[in-house]
């Protein structure tokens, strides 16, 4: 098993660098000068161009590329054109803030969207089936932003049950991660479903309703860990779209998560902000995929023992070829 | 078996397109998204002759928040712009926006998907492993960080928009590519001399035609959601130009007042991403119906 | 098949059945007024093309059949006593694994992939053997992957640890763990390598041999036939056009079903000197369109207008019987010695 994270880990390098340099590259494209930028319009040109030799501005791109990875590498972003502050700062400042968001929302999507796409396909062609369907369905046309409005004029200004704005308390949390996971939950139901009645039509089903095992059985010891392989490895890549969704939600319900961090850091030219937080989104993303990778890994006995103790597995292998050689 | 050749005897009564538009009618669900978004389309081309433009644009303090009237049918927002104006002229700009940004990737990722699937080997390595990472980055945070370092332009949003789904398209057509680079009849193109250009246009990319209008289809919803997402925070369509995403940041701090006009901008985005998903689930079943189920 | 009841009680008792898959488009009528008896102990062996409804008419015996599909329209099937038929699906569980079992053809894809073999043994046991303690049915789980020649220590092992002929040597063991009275196997060897199918077909007839396990044994292999069966059916279009013992079909006497001769031609033989084979011309009739007459009819050679209008009875010599006007008491005489020219 230690090997097999190791070689997912060794993988995830080339990605990094792939991301970061993209993300890198485009931020180049800014037009105008970040010097300038710091020092305000009125400095002088002698202390801009001065400013700009110390910022290393003027190296070529490839050097600039590489002493933002190697600073980045040890933790450090840059400083913010705005505050002066350290970015890796506000993004540990901010970071836990999105993570529980996105991670609350994962879960509702989790909680209702696998049991709901599992009885939609245990349930085929029955009512419930049709109306779970068109649900998800209209949910993946809904924009999260205006769900979030609609719950927030709803269920905070009319009925004043959840406050509208902020992340202070749980409750601020509930109609963010109702928001939010909409889009998750969409996929997960038509995922489940389609998984299951794949599931169901396998030779094993159909063996194990020639043993006499009752429905339920059928499907709660033989269908659902089968159906829910695939099921894993969507929710996996759906945390990191929704650590991007993430970004539209904080903005409607003003919680201070990376998201508002990399909206505001645009809409003030912010570059390291800006770079900061959306390499940090996506090298966070990247991190979640590979951790549920494993995770999958460890539930499929298929991929788990090419993985786990290998030796003796080797060695069962042979022993069971000769087994088949030696009775034929 | 049965079932292939009954359907051989039916395609043999209908043409090709006829057989689609049968199993495509067939969809209940696909049927409405057509409908919708033909009435969509309709009211986005004629929106001229419903409403002037200026009406849609032109701020008027006299007229902020007023409730809906025989004049302002669904009221007006807080800069006195007619809500309904805007509505139909935002039809508009989401649709055409949309349109344009998925051809455009869709010519991007289509030229690199199908040169990636028609060379293999190294070139698709080194070009799949790029639009790989270009996928690992959630679409929004890609289109949201050009957008940030080109500046918010209309330009700029289709560009940023544009590259942030090629991958998308990139795998679709090399899926579709890969498998008939060895077709007997593309490979006796090639015997015959005819150029790689020439062959991936005439006797591949037809070919692969189906996924290519589905993922096409699908996208474009995916692109308008997106496009309201952008101009909602502000980094989008830029005012006063009319786009649902941002009228519902206009009224989000009057939302209080006028329900509707949360709702109506609301509806209209749902409404056209619900259209084109259901056409293009429904173009799926109709052009392979192997893979409905 | 009258005679045959006062020799031994019946296992399997299946008559008049006819059994239909219906999809919004078309009706397929895939058994068609089958009827068939299988005796305690005994082996009897399904013949017949691919279509002919061998695998159909051991689902419905499990009543297994596709759900909203596949229909049961007519007939009884009656197992151990009971009517299957009519049977309520908690009486159909009781019967599965414990008085029928079924092998399907492909070991690869019949065990789930993520539970042990020794649980899916394990389960089949936990399902009807309810007085068995945890411990005596792990005994038992031992004791059947000992008597198919794999060590018990490999139970804690996953599927995809075993080869496709220890795979289906599980499927086995797992169906005949209850010792049940009837066994479906459904060409249980042909996904295998024939190496490997000589293997799996031995421990399979030494185990029902053990159990005394009546077995319907389905397969388009005649030389596997002339291995393992007492009893041997053809099926031909979803019928049973010839019934017999086993020397009864292998007899070079010409008392045959022109079906089954053209299926025999079928096969390579060594000693023939026969220049090629000879295949049955013409293809399987279309199942979706229901028969006035005999459904071999239109690749007979010995096709009369008779045969096309009509039914033709069971021609019953010895216990041998065939579905075919040539050997009817009013058939035609003038047909007859063509078959025996063959």
């Amino acid at each position: 098993m230690l090997k097999y994270i190791l070689k997912r880990l060794l993988l995830l390098i080339p990605v990094i660098i792939g991301i970061s340099f993209i993300i890198f590259s485009i931020m180049q494209l800014t037009p105008g000068d970040p010097a300038r930028e710091i020092l305000g319009d009125n400095a002088a040109q002698e202390a801009v161009d001065a400013l700009r030799e110390e910022m290393g501005l003027n190296d070529p791109f490839l050097v600039q590329y590489g002493r933002y990875m190697w600073r980045a590498a040890r933790g450090n972003f840059g400083t913010s054109y705005q505050t002066g502050q350290s970015v890796m700062k506000q993004i540990l400042e901010r970071f836990p803030t999105t993570i529980y968001l996105a991670i609350g929302a994962t879960l509702v999507a989790i909680i209702i969207g696998v049991p709901v796409g599992l009885i939609s396909a245990v349930k085929q062609y029955s009512l419930m089936d049709d109306v779970s369907t068109i649900f998800s369905m209209v949910l993946t046309a809904i924009p999260n932003f205006w769900l979030g409005l609609v719950l927030m004029l709803a269920l905070s200004l009319k009925l004043k049950w959840f406050p509208a704005y902020g992340a202070t308390s749980l409750k601020h949390f509930v109609l963010p991660w109702i928001t939010l996971s909409c889009m998750t939950l969409a996929v997960l139901i038509r995922m489940t479903r389609s998984s299951m009645l794949e599931v169901i039509r396998q030779d094993y089903i159909r063996t194990a309703r020639a043993k006499g095992a009752k429905e339920s059985r059928i499907v709660f010891r033989h269908a659902l860990r089968n159906a829910l392989l695939p099921v894993i490895t969507v929710i996996g890549t759906q945390l990191s779209v929704q650590l991007g969704g993430a970004i539209i939600v904080e903005t409607v319900f003003s919680i201070p998560g990376l998201g508002t961090m990399i909206i505001s850091g645009i809409k003030t030219k912010d570059i390291p902000v800006v770079m900061g937080g959306v390499m940090f989104i996506a090298l966070v993303g990247g991190l979640v995929n590979l951790l549920v990778d494993i995770l999958y890994a460890y539930i499929d006995p298929r991929l788990k023992s090419r993985y786990v103790g290998t030796k003796r597995d080797r060695k069962r292998l042979n022993q069971a070829k000769k087994e088949v050689t030696g009775d034929a | 078996m049965r079932k292939e050749k009954k359907q051989v005897k039916n395609s043999k009564k209908r043409s090709r397109a006829g057989m689609i538009w049968y199993r495509f009618r067939k969809n209940k669900l696909a049927l409405i998204g057509l409908i919708v978004l033909i009435v969509m389309a309709i009211l986005a081309l004629i929106a001229p002759l419903i409403v002037s433009y200026e009406k849609a644009t032109k701020q008027n303090a006299s007229l902020r928040m007023k409730p809906p009237s025989a004049e302002h049918i669904f009221g007006t927002d807080p800069y006195g712009r007619d809500v309904f104006a805007r509505i139909i002229w935002g039809a508009r700009t989401s649709l055409s926006v949309g349109i344009e940004t998925v051809f455009f990737s869709l010519l991007m990722g289509g030229t690199i998907g199908a040169v990636a699937g028609y060379f293999g080997g190294k070139v698709d390595d080194i070009l799949m492993r790029f639009m790989d990472i270009l996928l690992a980055i959630p679409s929004l945070v890609l289109a949201l960080s050009i957008v940030a370092a080109l500046g918010t332009s209309l330009t700029n949003l289709m560009l940023a928009l544009a590259i942030a789904r090629t991958p998308q398209f990139a795998r679709v057509v090399r899926a579709s590519v890969m498998p008939l680079r060895d077709m007997e009849y593309v490979e006796a193109a090639r015997a015959c001399g005819t150029s790689t250009a020439r062959i991936l246009l005439k006797h591949i990319i037809p070919n692969a035609f189906g996924p290519i209008v589905v993922q096409t289809t699908i996208q474009i919803g995916n692109a308008i959601l997106n496009i309201s997402s952008l101009s909602f925070v502000g980094l989008g369509i830029q005012p006063p130009a009319p786009e649902w995403g941002s009228m519902l940041s206009d009224v989000k701090d009057y939302m209080r007042q006028e329900p509707l006009q949360v709702l109506a901008p609301g509806i209209a985005i749902i409404l056209t991403v619900f259209a084109f998903n259901r056409i293009g689930d429904g173009l799926r079943d109709a052009l392979d119906p192997r893979l409905k189920n | 098949m009258d005679e045959e009841k006062t020799i031994a009680n019946p296992v399997l008792e299946v008559s008049d059945l006819e059994v239909v898959y219906r999809t919004d488009e078309e009706t397929v009528y895939a058994v068609n007024g089958l009827s068939l008896k299988v005796n305690a102990g005994e082996t009897l062996g399904l013949v017949g093309e691919t279509g002919a409804g061998k695998t159909t008419l051991a689902l419905s015996i499990m009543k297994l059949l596709p759900e909203r599909i596949g229909f049961i329209e007519n007939g009884t099937i009656i197992l151990d006593g009971i009517n299957v038929t009519k049977a309520s699906p908690e009486a159909m569980r009781d019967l599965r694994g414990e008085v029928v079992s079924m092998i399907f053809q492909d070991p690869m894809t019949s065990l789930n992939p993520v539970v042990t073999i020794g649980e899916q043994i394990a389960e089949i046991l936990e399902l009807h053997k309810t007085t068995l303690s945890k411990k005596e049915r792990e005994e038992r789980v031992d004791r059947m992957l000992e008597m198919i020649g794999i060590s018990p220590e490999r139970k804690g092992e996953y599927p995809h640890q075993f080869s496709g002929g220890m795979k289906q040597r599980i499927v086995i063991a797992m169906a005949l763990a209850c010792e049940p009275l009837l066994l479906l196997a459904d060409e249980p060897t042909t996904a295998l390598d024939v190496t490997i199918q000589a293997q799996v077909l031995n421990i399979m007839n030494s185990l029902k041999e053990r159990f005394k396990t009546a077995t319907i044994f389905i397969t388009h292999d005649l030389g596997i036939v002339a291995q393992t069966c007492d009893k041997v059916a053809v099926m031909y279009s979803g019928e049973i056009v010839e019934y017999g013992d086993l020397r009864h079909i292998f007899s070079k006497d010409p008392f045959h079903h022109p079906y089954t001769v053209g299926l025999f031609n079928s096969i390579p033989n060594i000693k023939s000197d026969a220049p090629r084979l000879s295949p049955i011309n013409g293809m399987m009739p279309d199942p979706t369109i229901r028969f006035k007459g005999c459904r071999f009819a239109e690749r007979c050679a010995h096709c009369t207008e008779r045969c096309e209008n009509e039914k033709p009875p069971f021609v019953d010599r010895d216990g041998h019987q065939v579905r075919c006007f040539l050997f009817a008491e009013d058939g035609e005489a003038s047909s007859k010695t063509e078959v025996q020219a063959q």
